[in-house]
């Protein structure tokens, strides 16, 4: 992949927002000097997209003044009265320099039709707003968009913060809705299951939550995630069979957490997916086996 | 019958040919900058019609991803949809039941703006076409420019002796209003080189045969809700999470 294609896919799919910060210099250097040298032959459209990249890692690496620079740019060249998308980053600056009062202020002034800067208010009061006050709001926001995964991924955490499993799990399925193979979000409905049968014994939910988990696993077969999950909830099953055996089960459990075991070993011995996955892997081997 | 070769003045040249196509390049230019201007700023979608639209696209969803969810949170949401769908909650505007027919597209007011802004776009076009081809014609008509410096077949006077009404003239003198349409569709490559990027200046000839932009109409929203909800109402359930723990086993079990 070229630099170009590696940096707008960046910016396209907002992977800067979960950069560690190795990688958020990284990148700003790669997409500095980038810029110095294709500066002439770089056409317009990627440029400003380059340039709104720009500005989120300046930002996130704390260097304001570059941010201010390119948001200059930006603003001279598009203006902030008819574009969201301006006001979006106009709204991030301030919040970064001046606070979210000011920011909440200044997108509340915008009109009122305008959907992503809703978005970004409903974020910005999340630190002042009480839980239930931001549940309220995110619902409204979904009542008009009902096909927003990030925010009914939002949902389903704020959920888990104040213990309402079920919600978050509902939450959760809606984002299946839209993107029937996200592999992560099986795992997490498996996790918040596995979390409401520790909470009530109920074995029908353990049974869903190693279904979830193994769901995830055959849409992605390194998934340390979901192998783990496997692991856990399979030995749940194995420590109740020793304590009563249990009839109605019909899942081998016994062959499935013999399985996890061993992909897990394989996946880590070969390091198939990234460092803090295997660590975690680690010992969650050592721990439940 | 030979006809004597011509002598052209060579002011013809300076007065004539360079004019014609300097003022075609600038007058290219300055449209392209008019249609900038005149490019109509993208509206801002009302809330309520987002709002419809994402309902109806959930309730498609749900359609086909359905068997992602467990049974009973399925039927919830196919209850809680369809009604919601069937009564007309998520609509933007009211329904009016008095008629059947669609509507006249020329009195609503959602399509009316998009037919302005094609008929302005089509106007634009053909009001310089004719600007600049009245001015040709005004000065220059039956003017004989150049000759080409190689021989050609009869079937190119037309092309390229419109306006000179001499039956015996050779192929290859051009006349003044066939070098402005030679220009015309010559000079797309230099307005490349002038406006710097080529995926601004669209191909005239691409612009003529353009097909219209998507019409509104076809069926309304409530029309298409009542439809989702039918449809929600009879799909036979499937959980695919039901056998996920053998399938699991045969594909990595037997490693």
């Amino acid at each position: 992949m070229s630099a170009e294609e590696k940096l707008l896919s960046i910016h396209k799919y907002g992977l800067y927002t979960t950069f560690t910060p190795e990688q958020i210099s990284s990148t700003y250097l790669l997409l500095i000097n980038y810029l110095r040298s294709n500066i002439n032959s770089i056409d317009s459209i990627k440029y400003y997209d380059l340039l709104e990249l720009q500005f989120y890692l300046s930002l996130l690496s704390n260097k304001d003044h570059e941010a201010k620079t390119c948001l200059d740019r930006i603003m001279d060249k598009f203006g902030d009265g008819d574009s969201q998308r301006t006001a979006i980053l106009k709204a991030t600056y301030l919040e970064a320099t001046a606070g979210e009062k000011v920011a909440i202020e200044y997108l509340s002034k915008r009109k009122s039709d305008e959907l992503v800067c809703l978005k970004k208010r409903i974020a910005l009061g999340k630190s002042k707003a009480t839980k239930q006050d931001y549940i309220k709001s995110l619902i409204g926001y979904l009542n008009v968009s009902p096909l927003d995964t990030e925010v009914w991924f939002e949902l389903s955490e704020t959920y888990v913060d104040i213990g309402h499993y079920e919600k978050a799990v509902f939450a959760l399925q809606e984002i299946l809705l839209v993107f029937p193979f996200a592999y992560n979000i099986f795992a997490r409905i498996g996790e918040l299951e596995n979390i409401i049968y520790k909470k009530n014994g109920d074995l029908e939910k353990l049974e869903s939550s190693l279904k979830h988990f193994l769901r995830s696993i055959e849409l992605s077969s390194n998934f340390i995630r979901g192998w783990s999950g496997i692991l856990i909830t399979t030995g749940e099953f194995k420590k109740l069979n020793n304590q009563k055996p249990l009839k109605n089960v019909k899942i081998d459990y016994e062959s499935l957490f013999k399985l996890s075991n061993s992909r897990l070993q394989k996946i880590i011995s070969t390091k198939g997916t990234n460092k803090e996955d295997l660590f975690a892997g680690e010992r969650i081997i050592s721990t439940f086996t | 019958m030979a006809v004597p070769d011509l002598i052209i003045d060579p002011s013809l040249r300076y007065w004539v040919l360079l004019p014609i196509s300097l003022v075609m390049i600038l007058f290219g230019i300055l449209r392209q900058y008019i249609q900038i201007l005149l490019n109509p700023t993208p509206k801002l979608q009302p809330l309520s019609k987002i709002r419809e639209s994402e309902h109806i696209k959930k309730a498609q969803l749900l359609k086909t991803n359905y068997i992602n969810l467990p049974k009973r949170d399925f039927e919830s949401r196919q209850s809680y949809l369809s009604e919601k769908l069937s009564n007309g909650e998520y609509l933007a505007e009211e329904i009016k039941t008095d008629d059947d027919q669609p509507k006249n597209p020329l009195t609503d007011p959602g399509t009316s703006d998009a037919m302005m802004n094609m008929a302005k776009n089509s106007m634009g076009n053909f009001l310089s076409q004719t600007i600049m081809m009245g001015w040709t014609n005004f000065f220059f008509a039956g003017f004989v420019l150049m000759k080409l410096p190689f021989p050609l077949t009869l079937r190119f006077k037309q092309m390229l002796q419109s306006g000179v009404a001499t039956t015996d003239l050779d192929v290859r003198w051009v006349s003044s209003i066939s070098w402005y349409f030679i220009v015309t569709l010559g000079l797309n490559s230099i307005y490349n080189v002038f406006l710097g990027d080529g995926s601004k200046m669209p191909n005239q000839m691409q612009q003529q045969t353009m097909a219209p932009p998507m019409m509104p109409g076809g069926p309304t929203p409530d029309k298409i809700m009542n439809q989702e909800a039918n449809d929600l109402k009879i799909i036979p359930y499937q959980y695919i999470l039901d056998d996920v723990d053998s399938r699991v086993l045969k594909i990595y079990g037997s490693k």
